[in-house]
């Protein structure tokens, strides 16, 4: 039964696991954690998900413009145009008329990323040049109108072909994604495309069509789940299947074929063949740290290595532990997979993770033991022992996970809502983790301290099973500001760059760093970043043809580092640093 | 997750298996019964759900057949054959060789379902005739081998078409659905068929393929996509979108007594089902959710169809989180009747508070929708047996739910509780009419004998609940003494039929409720016998053996009331095992 709901509430509970933050949910690409170097650029809405609004908010500031088709200038009907603000925690969706006009009115003054979408074509945000960069933000002051903001979008790609099985016929019900590298926790990594058209089910004829791409380098991967989720069937499994295949007709992702589209090109002879496979089943024995069996725990198989965003595609392969605490997969393909089996709610729940290489032979026997997670209680102070001008309702505490390859096969994250008291208590956390604040705006995380030890970009791993109390959130209404304008050698201001903000001290790069944040300029060549840690030695670089997320990477920042200019930053200052374009490609 | 199913949008579950490619198992709830909460036991027949990761019972039997292509009559590899006896939860799936055979081996003694499915063609069940009916199920043996448990599979229908706006454009991302009408709860509804329709491409084309042959209705509805509803959690939408689409059935009304009806044969293909989307006034939704201490309460509010047109998915759904102050925004709302509700966040817990709102959103906004929750009622008691022995089986393996006693109902609990070692339980965050239900997963042979409260026999006719009354002393009583009806279905001349239902049903017509303990349907097995385990004693029964008895029919009072003139009276005794022969009726559902 529970396979059923699942199909059913499946787009409420996605919305939910958003709000909740919840632990089981799938990893998202580029982290999905929050607000890592680079990762608010796009899906301006993700920057404010995970919050309920606070007071909608009524500003006296307007924004209009026109949406049109990149290649011939003609206006487009009801193109979506979503604008939002993180710092003034504004957001709204409009549609443009039969002209492509649009008016968001009541805004609130602040700096806004503005997106305009319309099926088919594809995704631009203001000011975006290339795809996987990010757009120009638009500075909004109090009662101010800016008009003729202009967006004009390319007609989006085209993929489509015939999936077929080993015999030549083909296959119905087959799932087909378009995937890239892209940046995701630091790294590049192949997910999937974000766009939702970028994926579709073959039909009858074994037709698939991914519509509205941006131009770039493209894999597809084509899969047929057969079955349902192990989860709820407790159904022998079968013999053999089709492991994921990638486009030209291989399992393996390194063999993989690109397929490069410019501008609007549709191609349309993307058809493979499906790999048929040996499927094996897994089986073996959860055991609680208590020595008992893990009655009603979850074994989860998470596809590990190489595609970051497969592990969320596939939809993992779950079972569910038995009375005698053991448990059953059936249907796996050979790969490498992480399996890691939960008990319990998310407060007194324990966990246990195995690193495993599937092959050609079922693997029986598989012994895991879990650890209940750490729990930890602190409480929020503000540093001047004032009392805070907000509820604590509005406050949030999140223990990241530090590791970014443990982030992207879904460790999960403790998160906790403060009390009237101020306290809270993060529990369930294993991995290594940073302690993190979402705090109204005017107050930034100043220091995270556990017992006096200064924690704060330390990634902690708890004691397992063990209750630590004693962690303190600082919290400070000096929130630092830079600001500068990106010129070129000519001292022209530029628009179409990124600022990227680092500190020279490498060990502060990474994952999750405090210390690194990306800009764009805004309309007027200002950049803008806020509440950035005081350092001695920042550098800052402006730099064209950055890709969304490419900030974090430390491999990248070590090229650029001897370009940077360097600047310190004081607690809580606001300063002007202007940076020249450099003309590093 | 599992917060979502506590609202009862349950009936699309039996259709979304029908959806995953399996035909409808007798047994397993079928296709619409609509019932309450997430461990939901079909009302009627007993069946062991299983506990998720168990590993099935094994035995000695055997199932061994072929699948070929009907048209061609050349085998079929790669289609996936499923057997499974809801009763002793024993089962198999396998997938044909390149020679179309299949073998499903060690399978326990019991009465299976066997269905095959693959891609683009129609699933049937073994013995199945015709799409809207059930098939013949496989009595077997301990070491019996089934032979020629054959298959022959259609090519499913088609529809195609071309979705575009009223200016003629294409309309991308447009959900298309095929939908049929089905019994569900005791009357015909309309609900989709095709797996969960298509979505049109960048040139507006649509493909609902797998279709069984008969009549359909397309429906369209756009722009409400999983997308929006993330969006719409931390982002006010902004009222300029005055108008939009709402869904819309072929060839192109919103009203669905307006919709012209698509006939399709056996493999018929039909590509020529474009239709345009106009536009019309989309409504806002605002308004305060308060709680029980009125509070301003918090929690998402959802915003569903109002009554089920099996277009949960795709349909103007959208969510809103709660500002603190209690209030919640929807946009983009069509015209239509909607149920409000909200979720409280984080874990559940039984000082949750629930709210469902029955509104109707005309082309006007609403304003000031007041929503107020309550933490529903709280009900303890114990579990029983009839002989007042201690329980011989273990509290986990007693099931429990509340399930809303009228058809199509959204309500909010009554999820399964856990059962203490000293067998007592607390359900909580219950709301409405519920009729309690139960059965022993283990070991078999217990039935849900009755409920009782203080005394008073709750079974049928359910507890209203008051919200924030705890009622105490809940009885829930199960007994060993199960009823077996069993028996040989035969034609005028006295030959067995296996092309038949057997109906059971109470001579009392306010018996044939939703939900009723005392309404069964069967088929024969390949032997012409039917079997109907566990129906409540002392009652007087009508049965009756017809054809082209529709999947859910046996519920349609107006089917029964003609079947109560042509059925045979029967009495059942407690634990009474009765053999009882029925003669085909030519009565014509």
């Amino acid at each position: 039964m529970f396979r059923a709901i699942v199909a059913v509430a499946f787009v409420l509970a996605s919305a939910a696991a958003f709000a909740q933050g919840d632990p089981n949910a799938p990893p998202r690409p580029g982290g999905g954690q929050g607000a890592g170097p680079g990762q608010g650029g796009r899906g301006p809405a993700r920057a404010q998900a995970g919050r309920p609004p606070a007071e909608l908010p009524k500003g006296t500031s307007v924004l209009r413009g026109q949406i049109v088709a990149a290649d011939n200038g003609s206006p487009i009907r009801r193109a979506q145009v979503r604008v939002s603000s993180t710092e003034a925690r504004d957001g709204r969706v409009a549609t443009t008329d039969a002209q492509g006009r649009f008016e968001i009115k009541e805004l609130v003054a602040g700096r806004y990323t503005m997106t305009a979408s319309k099926a088919g074509f594809v995704s631009l945000q203001y000011g975006q040049r290339r795809a996987s960069e990010s757009g120009t933000p638009i500075e909004l002051g109090d009662g101010q109108t800016l008009d003729k903001l202009a967006i004009a979008l390319p007609r989006g790609s085209v993929l489509a072909g015939r999936i077929t099985d080993e015999f030549g016929e083909p296959v119905a019900n087959a799932t087909v994604i378009a995937m890239r590298y892209a940046y995701a926790a630091g790294a590049r990594r192949m997910t999937p495309t974000g766009a939702q058209n970028a994926r579709d089910t073959t039909d009858d004829q074994g037709h698939y069509r991914l519509f509205g791409l941006p131009p770039g380098a493209y894999y597809v991967t084509a899969m047929l789940r057969t079955g349902g989720p192990e989860i709820t069937d407790p159904m022998g499994g079968e013999q053999s299947g089709y492991a994921p295949t990638y486009y030209p007709g291989t399992p393996n992702v390194n063999e993989a074929q690109r397929v490069t589209l410019a501008v609007s090109q549709e191609n349309s002879n993307v058809s493979f063949g499906l790999i048929a496979t040996k499927l094996v089943k897994l089986s073996g024995l959860v055991i609680t740290s208590q020595g008992t069996p893990a009655i009603n725990g979850v074994v989860m198989l998470v596809a590990s290595g190489g595609a970051g965003g497969r592990a969320a595609l596939q939809g993992g392969n779950g079972s569910r532990v038995d009375q005698t605490g053991a448990f059953r997969m059936t249907n796996v393909a050979p790969g490498r997979y992480q399996v890691q089996a939960r008990l319990g709610g998310r407060g007194e729940g324990e966990l246990a993770k195995m690193d495993l290489t599937v092959g050609a032979d079922d693997v029986d026997g598989l012994m895991l033991i879990t650890a209940p997670g750490a729990k930890v209680g602190g409480n929020v102070v503000s540093d001047t022992g004032d009392p805070f001008d907000f509820r604590p309702q509005q406050l949030q505490i999140a223990a990241r996970v530090a590791d970014a390859d443990a982030q992207m096969i879904g460790a999960g994250g403790g998160q906790a809502r403060v009390g009237d008291d101020w306290a809270f208590e993060l529990a369930n956390l294993s991995d290594a983790r940073l302690i993190r604040a979402a705090a109204p705006q005017g107050w930034t995380l100043k220091s995270v301290n556990l017992n006096g030890q200064d924690i704060t970009d330390v990634p902690t791993e708890f004691p397992p099973g063990q209750t630590l109390t004693g962690l303190q959130v600082t919290l400070t209404r000096k929130v630092s500001a830079l600001t500068g304008v990106v010129a070129d050698d000519k001292g022209k201001p530029v628009l179409d760059a990124t600022v990227i903000i680092f500190p020279a001290d490498e060990k502060l790069w990474t994952y999750q760093s405090r210390f690194i944040k990306a800009a764009r300029p805004d309309q007027d060549g200002t950049y803008r970043v806020t509440a950035l840690p005081p350092n001695e030695a920042y550098l800052a670089v402006a730099l064209q043809g950055l890709e969304d997320g490419q900030a974090g990477d430390p491999e990248f920042l070590a090229t650029i580092k001897d370009t940077a200019a360097k600047f310190s930053l004081g607690d809580g200052e606001t300063k002007a640093v202007d940076v020249k374009l450099s003309t590093r490609q | 997750m599992v917060r979502a199913v506590f609202f009862s949008v349950s009936l699309l579950l039996g259709l979304s298996a029908s959806a995953a490619g399996q035909a409808p198992q007798p047994g397993a709830p079928a296709p619409g019964q609509p019932t309450q909460g997430m461990q939901q036991m079909p009302p009627r027949t007993p069946v062991r759900p299983g506990r998720p990761g168990e590993a099935p019972p094994k035995g000695t039997a055997i199932i061994r057949g072929m699948v070929m292509a009907a048209d061609t009559g050349t085998p079929l590899r790669r289609v996936q054959v499923r057997a499974l006896s809801p009763e002793t939860r024993g089962g198999g799936v396998t997938s044909t060789g390149a020679d179309g055979r299949f073998e499903i081996k060690e399978l326990p003694a019991g009465r299976y379902t066997v269905s095959a499915s693959k891609g683009a063609f129609v699933a049937i069940q073994y013995g199945q005739k015709r799409p809207s009916e059930p098939g013949t199920p496989i009595e077997l043996a301990d070491g019996q081998i089934a032979e020629k448990v054959n298959f022959s599979l259609s090519r499913g229908a088609v529809i195609a078409g071309r979705i575009v706006d009223e200016s003629g454009e294409a309309m991308s991302g447009v959900n298309v659905q095929a939908m049929r009408y089905a019994f569900i709860a005791g009357s015909r509804r309309l609900t989709p068929a095709g797996g969960m329709g298509d979505r049109t491409d960048d040139q507006g084309a649509y493909r609902v393929y797998g279709l069984a042959p008969g009549d359909y209705y397309v429906s369209a509805t756009s722009g409400f996509g999983a997308g929006n509803m993330v969006m719409n959690l931390g982002t006010t939408v902004s009222n300029t979108e005055a108008d939009g689409y709402a869904p819309t059935y072929y060839p192109g009304t919103p009203n669905l007594s307006e919709a012209q009806r698509v006939t399709l044969k056996l493999g018929q293909e039909n590509a020529n089902i474009h239709f345009t989307l106009n536009p019309t006034r989309l409504a806002q939704v605002r308004g305060r959710v308060l709680n029980s201490r009125g509070e301003a309460g918090r929690g998402m509010v959802m915003i569903l169809p109002g009554e089920f047109n099996g277009m949960l998915m795709m349909g103007p759904n959208t969510t809103s989180m709660t500002a603190p102050d209690g209030s919640f925004l929807l946009s983009n709302v069509a015209p239509g009747r909607y149920n409000l509700s909200i979720r409280p966040m984080g874990m559940p817990g039984a000082t949750d508070e629930y709210a469902v709102l029955p509104i109707t959103v005309a082309s006007d906004d609403l304003d000031n929708v007041m929503l107020t929750t309550g933490v529903g009622a709280i009900a303890r008691g114990v579990v029983q047996t009839d002989d007042g022995t201690p329980p011989p089986f273990r509290p986990d393996d007693v099931q429990l739910f509340a399930s809303t006693a009228e058809p199509m109902m959204m309500s909010a609990g009554g999820g399964p509780p856990k059962i203490n070692p000293d067998y007592t339980f607390e359900m909580t965050s219950l709301f409405d009419r519920r009729l309690v239900r139960g059965a022993i997963q283990n070991p078999t042979g217990w039935y849900l004998k009755g409920v009782f409260v203080e005394g008073e026999d709750v079974t049928d006719s359910g507890v209203e609940f008051t919200p924030g009354r705890t009622y105490e002393g809940l009885q829930v009583v199960f007994s060993q003494k199960t009823t077996e009806l069993s028996g040989l279905v035969t034609d005028s001349r006295g030959r067995p039929v296996v092309d038949a239902s057997v109906v059971v049903f109470p001579a009392n017509r306010e018996r044939w409720t939703y939900q009723s303990r005392y309404l069964r349907t069967a088929r024969p097995d390949t032997e012409g016998r039917y079997n109907i385990k566990s129906l409540p004693p002392g009652e007087d029964y009508l049965i009756i053996a017809v054809q082209n008895l529709e999947q859910g029919q046996g519920g349609d009072p107006d089917f029964l009331t003609r079947a109560r003139e042509e059925a045979k009276s029967l009495g059942l005794n407690e634990g009474e095992k009765k053999a009882v022969d029925v003669k085909l009726s030519t009565l014509v559902p």
